[in-house]
Formats: structure tokens, C-alpha cells, sequence
């Protein structure tokens, strides 16, 4: 453990204001990010700060050390940020399977029903609110343990071993659920892709 | 070594991670090359990665790099509260 990580910790243990401003100032940003993009809007993702930074609270004289207080403490978030988002039902996740590319008897792929066109640039797309709404609604129907991978990967940036730990997962199986949030995600926003 | 597509499919994740063996690496080529619908598959398929970058990174969803010191002083406020 970093040096800087063993005093915050001790910190943290005798329930030292400083320590937790201190937690919160170094780690706070990327925490409530992840809080956000996964409880789904900026009150859910500070809802679930406050709540993990109980959980915190409670919880730290268990920490091991056997990952980092950084991992620890996305995984902490992670579990408050989905269990907010389930308590708020938001939309309904769509089955992944039939969002999955097919293949008849001989590996053939089945084309995309549509059409091929010319793709329009991302940077048009984007600059559109209607299809900023869109690609966001389209994360939010994925199935959970798919969409959850896709933020912290591709969106948050958090390199897959570190996504493995947050989630207790092989990292095989995070490449495994990154490829099908990716191709589902594709199928979802291929209409305006054209 | 050829592909079918359903291959291809298995080999994007490695492809993309630069941990295909060399054969490997020149038969995904090959069938891209090859195949117009994995082509066309793959363009879209880093376009939807590209469109769920840039959605997020775009100035009206991005999110402040630290957290807002009023909402530091509210979480620190109710962890007190429940220390005691």
C-alpha cells in the first residue's frame, strides 16, 4: 500500500474529519463520477457518495489491504450507486440477446437490416441534444452487468484490471461483458447512425 | 487460417487489445479485408464506442473533476451525525 494511502488510513480508523475531507478531496471527483454515471443523474450520484461514505464509515476497520483503498472504495460506490438506481426503477433494461450480432449455420454473419450507408461523423452527432438523449437512453436500457462494465471502461476510463477488481471479476470476463455492451450499444444506436 | 465471421467475432476484444498471435492477427485482416458485412459490423461497432465517448465527454454531461465543496461539507456533516 502507497505510503500516503497508510496514513489517510489510519485517519479514516480513528474517525478523523480531516481524513475524510482529505478522502473526499483526493478521490471524491472520480468517486462521485462513477456514482453518477451509474445511479443515472447528478442527485442519485450524490446520494450514493453519501451513502457509500457511511458505508465507509462502518466498514473501514474490515479493510484488508488485499487491494488498493482506491479499488476499495469504487467498489463500495459501485454497489451504492446500482442498489440507488434499482431503489429509483428507472427504465427498463432491454434483453441483451437479441442486441447480439447472428450467424447462420456457417459462421456467416447476418447482415444488419440497415441499410449501408454513409455514416454521418460522431462529432455531428453529438453536437445534437436529441441524439446526446439518445445514446444516453440507449446505455440506460442496457442490462445491468453489461452497462456497468461499459462506463467504467469505456466511459470512466478505468483500465480493465482495475474494473476486475471493482467488480470481482476475471478480467476475461470484463473483455467478455465489455464486447457484448459494445455490440448490444452498437445494434441500439445503429438508426442513427445513418 | 481463415475466418468465418462468427471467428471474427471472437477475435474483435483481442484484436483491439493487441494480443492476437501473428497468424491470428493476418487472418482477422484478411477476412476484414475480405468481408464486407464484418467491415461494415466494425465501423459501427467503434462508431457506438466513439458516440458513448464523446455523449459523456461533451461540455453539457460532463461532470466537475472534484467534488463541490458544499456537498463535502454536507457528506462530513451526516457522517458526524452518525458517529455519534
Amino acid at each position: 500500500m502507497r505510503s500516503s494511502d497508510e496514513e489517510l488510513l489510519a485517519g479514516l480508523r480513528r474517525g478523523s474529519r480531516t481524513a475524510y475531507r482529505h478522502l473526499l478531496r483526493e478521490h471524491g471527483g472520480r468517486l462521485l463520477a462513477v456514482a453518477t454515471r451509474i445511479a443515472g443523474d447528478p442527485e442519485s450520484g450524490r446520494d450514493a457518495l453519501q451513502e457509500a461514505l457511511l458505508l465507509v464509515v462502518r466498514r473501514i476497520d474490515t479493510f484488508e489491504g488485499r487491494s488498493s483503498l482506491s479499488t476499495w472504495l469504487h467498489r463500495i460506490v459501485v454497489n451504492q450507486a446500482l442498489s440507488i438506481r434499482r431503489r429509483r426503477a428507472r427504465r427498463a433494461e432491454l434483453p441483451i440477446e437479441p442486441l447480439l450480432p447472428s450467424f447462420d449455420e456457417a459462421g456467416k454473419r447476418v447482415p444488419s437490416v440497415h441499410p449501408s450507408e454513409p455514416q454521418r461523423a460522431p462529432e455531428e452527432l453529438v453536437s445534437s441534444r436529441e441524439v446526446r438523449e439518445q445514446v444516453r437512453e440507449a446505455i440506460e436500457r442496457l442490462p445491468e452487468r453489461y452497462r456497468v462494465v461499459l462506463l467504467l471502461r469505456d466511459i470512466q476510463d478505468i483500465p480493465t484490471k482495475d474494473v476486475a477488481e471493482i467488480l470481482e471479476l476475471t478480467e476475461n470476463n470484463v473483455r467478455v461483458r465489455l464486447h457484448r455492451a459494445r455490440a448490444a450499444l452498437k445494434a441500439l444506436l445503429e438508426p442513427m447512425m445513418l | 487460417m481463415r475466418l468465418t465471421c462468427r471467428e471474427f467475432e471472437g477475435f474483435i476484444m483481442d484484436y483491439f487489445d493487441g494480443t492476437l498471435g501473428r497468424e491470428e492477427h493476418a487472418a482477422f485482416t484478411e477476412h476484414l479485408e475480405d468481408c464486407d458485412e464484418c467491415r461494415e459490423y466494425l465501423d459501427r461497432y467503434l462508431l457506438a464506442i466513439e458516440l458513448g465517448k464523446k455523449v459523456f465527454a461533451h461540455p453539457d454531461e460532463a461532470l466537475p473533476p472534484d467534488v463541490p465543496e458544499d456537498l463535502i461539507e454536507g457528506i462530513l456533516e451526516v457522517l458526524g451525525r452518525h458517529s455519534r
